[in-house]
């Protein structure tokens, strides 16, 4: 089987918090 | 929604979720985004990092029945959502997730590619990837390379 990556699983990444801080 | 004036408790749980972020430590920020979130059902942000922290700790059935538990809020969520189906081999129904979205953006586009991998519909996959590779400049252009070359070799 060829390789092959979950790039979404990286893509699912957290919300910026920048304006809560 | 109005902006309404920040406590200083919240933003100290903030300050406290945004470390747990920066260290990788999924586990406290699910716990702190869930006392943000328990304290205030209407903070969208606060959802959506429990979401993504139960989906960093592979906990995709806790971060489903919190979407289903919270479907409004859940609607942002799209990605997420067909995320964790694809994740728990609910292959279909995170295809019918991503169909179903107007305007998917680059990370649903990205889902998209993968779900239609996996469920053999190469040519399709090879398209949608052939767009992606075309409109996006990230960190992930190698595995996406791969993710490609692996389609077009399902295909020959
Ligand atoms: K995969």
């Amino acid at each position: 089987k060829p390789l092959f990556f979950d790039v979404a699983l990286s893509l699912a990444d957290y919300p910026s918090l920048e304006d809560k801080l | 929604m109005a902006q309404q004036q920040q406590t200083a408790a919240v933003t100290a749980l903030y300050v406290d979720l945004q470390r747990a972020i920066n260290n990788g430590d999924h586990e406290k920020a699910l716990k702190v985004s869930s006392k943000l979130f328990g304290d205030n059902p209407a903070d969208d942000r606060a959802f959506h990092c429990k979401i993504v922290s139960f989906i960093q700790l592979g906990k995709f059935d806790d971060a489903l029945l919190t979407m289903k538990k919270n479907q409004e809020l859940a609607t942002a969520l799209p990605f997420e959502k067909a995320y964790c189906e694809y994740r728990l081999n609910r292959t279909a129904e995170a295809l019918r997730t991503l169909r179903n979205l107007e305007n998917p953006d680059t990370r649903c586009q990205e889902l998209l590619a993968q779900v239609l991998y996996r469920l053999e519909e190469h040519r399709e996959s090879l398209s949608v990837y052939r767009s992606l590779m075309k409109n996006t400049q990230d960190d992930y252009e190698e595995e996406r390379e791969t993710n490609m070359s692996a389609v077009q070799a399902a295909i020959q």
